[in-house]
């Protein structure tokens, strides 16, 4: 699964759990307004449902998603309105 | 009031761009370039009814038996929103409001009045703003053009991706999902930005960027920025101006990214390098643009494609006009360049930005790539993401450079103003430059105010901080005075430089509002000369750095530093006031501490210079009708002062840096007038030929070199007394402040021909170069 941290981020604390394992954890995540991306990484997930953790302790805030890995091989994830709003999309994510 | 059109313009509309000079009340001071936008003016492109404009002060020179010489140096920018227009028989009359971006104006009011428009006739106006109470300005412009603004657009492209399709071609028909009703055209980038009303010309031309090396695999900002600085044919010269670069490249670091707009501060994600917006890359191996054709495309996929590399060039390019995403103006569900599909579609449905997208800018875009404040707009002009301007986010409005700040001029300037000092500061070193004045003409010699301190008023500094914010230095006092005229000489070809221009150290560390280099970073400075107000001359800019505390204890003492009490004492250059003792004591502790540093010397140079004289201070008496008495407080201390910059000299002597010369002129001069009250002239002698060698070993000016061993055969060849007397009365300090004074000490009137010798060989020959910035290409 391809996951982007995009916008709202500056220099925060980042850590994402997938079915209870730690698949990224990252401080310093700063999000670049000229094409509205912070950081994008493939990471490894199994089959079926799952369940996705993300903390982001610096900002005091977590939202916890399932999605169907089969037809979710991209997430979002934004801090917009203090919140952590999440878009998934079949087409890879493009910035410019 | 109409001539026959010449020009291709549409036939029968009013909007578009006009220009003209002001005729009442004075004829040709100032010029206009409007920009009309009440009617429809070319096809697909949306009316935003708005009247804007740009002033340019008119610098005229005049040339006997020759036209006058006439520059434009930009001053500010105005708009109208929604006028009303009136049309009456034949004669339009549009009215509005004007509304400056920058500084405080009185309210004014916009009268355009013209003929109807005529196929085949360019349509001209008369354009009156009124203040109120009555007074008038009146302005005759012509249309020039159907696009509001026009810039130059340079394309480059990488070996590795040198095929075509190079540019976007894509016709709006190409792709089953679109609107309906979307009108059948061919967009190019020219075309997409003609619509939005900008005339984009692509320079004829194409550098290949050899990328082949095989290590190298993707881009970075700093290495795209590398490439433009040393591609770009543009790049030289002053900016802002309306020239912009694109590259069409291989892959980003980020694979995602398909295109960048590169040129923003780095807190943006950009190269952090200033000025910006003169650059963005098209990333021609995203996998965005696997099915690019050659031709019309075959499938959906294709044309897919194709429509995503239009889009990728018009939104990066429209980066360079300023604009932010449309998610970070607010306004998400905006259908324009500037969104992402997949952002719309996520909040719209699948497929909904492409089977509404028009192919255009969204209105509040529209009005700011059009009518906005035009240093929030041009390239290199108001940072990324900042501005007075519509688009800007925010708290966006603290970056926005004050009135002024972004003069620049159109066609060739009569004077040069450089600034310069040395590039690098340490933390708390007192921050002064050298303000330079040149006569550019070739024949004829030119009259400019001398007093180049802003005290007068007839000089303007900008400073942009680390943080991007543009600051005008307020000195702290303003100074009333005659003018202090001085002709500058052209520069013959068999002449060395000196007479053709002139200079004065200005510190700016200190002002009104405290310190204005109080950060460890990188600044900038510009200045712009306005002299007796008949001329306008902007200077480059000019970039510094300075250093982060060394040590702990110097970052400690900062918290003292940075006060009332050590600024005004670097500002007075040095002061016993009781007021400011706390300041002068602990410049004096500091100049010991870090006696063999320049921060030390400098610091040293300012607390000599309060010793160097006695000080009188004003005292209650407890008389009757008598408040106040003056009286000394402090007799001079020569011998202190000299012991304080004995270390200064070493300093100076053993850091051979040409941005110093007139530092360590500064500081030989204090001590020459404390060795001269202490009857040491033979040590003064000695320490101006000392300072004559160093200069000389690194290429000063003879004429500089001649005055400085002038002054030495002087002081050695006057009786001591004679002597003592006029350095009593006339201390070369004071003097030697601004350079050229320093002939007049010793007595000389300098001879306009140069003597040939050996030495000045090789000023002869720069002499010669070109004077007006080198704008060549650095390629082709």
């Amino acid at each position: 699964m391809r996951l982007d941290l995009q916008e709202g981020f500056t220099g925060d604390a980042v850590e994402i759990r997938v079915n209870g394992r730690t698949v990224l954890k990252a401080e310093g995540v700063t999000s670049r307004r000229v094409v509205g991306l912070a950081l994008s990484t493939e990471i490894e997930v199994s089959d079926g449902t799952l369940n996705i953790e993300i903390k982001i302790p610096t900002k005091n805030l977590s939202h916890t998603i399932s999605v169907e890995a089969s037809t979710t091989p991209n997430l979002g994830i934004s801090i917009q309105d203090g919140q952590i709003k999440i878009i998934t999309s079949e087409r890879r994510f493009g910035y410019a | 009031m109409a001539k026959r059109s010449t020009a291709a313009t549409a036939p029968t509309s009013i909007s578009g761009q006009y220009e003209g000079e002001m005729t009442a009340p004075t004829s040709g001071l100032t010029f206009l370039d409007l920009r009309i936008d009440v009617d429809k003016r070319y096809a697909n492109s949306p009316v935003m009814k708005r009247v804007s404009g740009d002033f340019y002060q008119l610098n005229k020179i005049s040339v006997p038996g020759s036209p006058p010489k006439v520059t434009r140096v930009y001053r500010e920018s105005w708009i109208v929103h929604r006028p009303t227009m009136k049309t009456v028989g034949n004669k339009v009359e549009i009215t509005g409001k004007v509304t400056f971006w920058k500084g405080t104006h009185p309210p004014n009011t916009l009268k355009i009045t013209m003929a109807t428009p005529q196929s085949g006739v360019t349509p001209s106006c008369l354009v009156t703003l009124t203040r109120p109470g009555g007074q008038a300005a009146v302005y005759n412009c012509t249309k020039k053009s159907d696009s509001f603004r026009s810039l130059n657009l340079e394309i480059d492209v990488c070996k590795s991706v040198n095929a075509p399709p190079m540019r976007p071609t894509w016709n709006t028909d190409g792709h089953p999902i679109k609107p309906a009703g979307l009108p059948a055209r061919v967009l190019t980038i020219e075309e997409a930005y003609r619509e939005a009303g900008v005339q984009v010309k692509i320079r004829p031309g194409s550098t290949v960027i050899d990328d082949s090396d095989a290590e190298f695999e993707t881009w970075s900002d700093a290495e795209l920025h590398n490439a433009m600085e040393t591609y770009f044919s543009q790049i030289g010269g002053s900016w802002p101006k309306w020239e912009m670069w694109g590259i069409l490249a291989g892959a980003y670091e980020e694979p995602s990214v398909g295109g960048i707009m590169f040129d923003a501060a780095a807190t943006f994600g950009g190269a952090g390098k200033a000025p910006e917006r003169q650059g963005f890359a098209v990333f021609r191996k995203h996998e965005w643009f696997d099915n690019l054709v050659d031709g019309t495309p075959a499938n959906a996929d294709q044309a897919a494609s194709m429509r995503q590399f239009l889009y990728t060039w018009v939104h990066e390019a429209g980066h360079a006009f300023n604009f932010l995403h449309s998610w970070d103006k607010n306004r998400p569900d905006a259908l324009s360049w500037m969104n992402y599909d997949w952002r719309y579609d996520n909040q719209n449905g699948a497929n909904s930005f492409w089977s509404n997208f028009m192919f255009r800018f969204d209105d509040e875009e529209l009005i700011h790539l059009r009518h906005g404040d035009r240093s929030a707009v041009i390239m290199g002009g108001d940072p990324w993401a900042s501005g007075g301007h519509l688009e800007a986010p925010p708290g966006a409005e603290y970056l926005a450079a004050p009135p002024g700040a972004m003069a620049s001029v159109e066609g060739e300037q009569p004077v040069e103003l450089l600034i310069r000092s040395k590039e690098y500061f340490e933390f708390m070193e007192p921050v002064a430059i050298e303000l330079r004045l040149r006569n550019l003409f070739s024949d004829m010699p030119i009259t400019l105010d001398s007093r180049l301190h802003p005290e007068y008023g007839g000089i303007v500094i900008y400073i942009r901080r680390p943080d991007g914010r543009i600051v005008e230095y307020a000195p702290v006092m303003c100074k009333l005075a005659y003018t202090s005229p001085k002709q500058l000489q052209p520069l013959f070809p068999d002449e060395q430089p000196g007479s053709d221009r002139y200079s004065e150290e200005v510190l700016i560390s200190y002002g009104r509002y405290g310190f204005y280099f109080d950060e460890p970073g990188e600044y900038y400075v510009r200045a712009l000369y306005q002299g007796g107000g008949d001329l306008l001359i902007p200077s480059n800019v000019h970039r510094l750095r300075v250093g982060s505390p060394l040590t702990r204890q110097l970052d400690r003492t900062a918290q003292d530093y940075f006060s009332y009490e050590v600024g005004m004492n670097l500002y007075l250059d040095g002061s016993r006031s009781t007021h400011l003792e706390k300041g002068f004591d602990l410049l004096r502790e500091m100049s010991e501490e870090h006696k063999d540093s320049l921060l030390g010397a400098k610091l040293a140079m300012t607390v000599a210079n309060g010793l160097t004289q006695p000080f009188f201070q004003l005292e209650k008496t407890g008389e009757e009708n008598v408040t106040v008495k003056l009286s000394q407080a402090y007799k001079a201390e020569p011998k202190e002062a000299l012991k304080l910059t004995d270390a200064a000299v070493d300093v100076f002597q053993k850091t051979r840096q040409k941005a110093l010369n007139l530092s360590y002129r500064q500081l030989v001069s204090q001590r020459v007038d404390s060795l001269v009250a202490l009857d040491r002239q033979k040590q003064a002698v000695r320490e101006l030929g000392d300072l004559e060698q160093h200069l000389r070993n690194l290429g000063a000016n003879a004429p500089v070199l001649d005055q400085i061993s002038n002054l030495a055969s002087t002081i050695s060849s006057t009786p001591p007394h004679e002597v003592q007397e006029y350095h009593r009365r006339h201390r070369l300090w004071d003097r030697v402040r601004t350079h050229d004074k320093l002939a007049a000490v010793a007595g000389e009137d300098r001879p306009r021909v140069a003597k040939k010798t050996p030495a000045k060989t090789s000023a002869k020959k720069s002499s010669k170069k070109p004077r007006k910035v080198a704008k060549k290409a650095r390629k082709r």
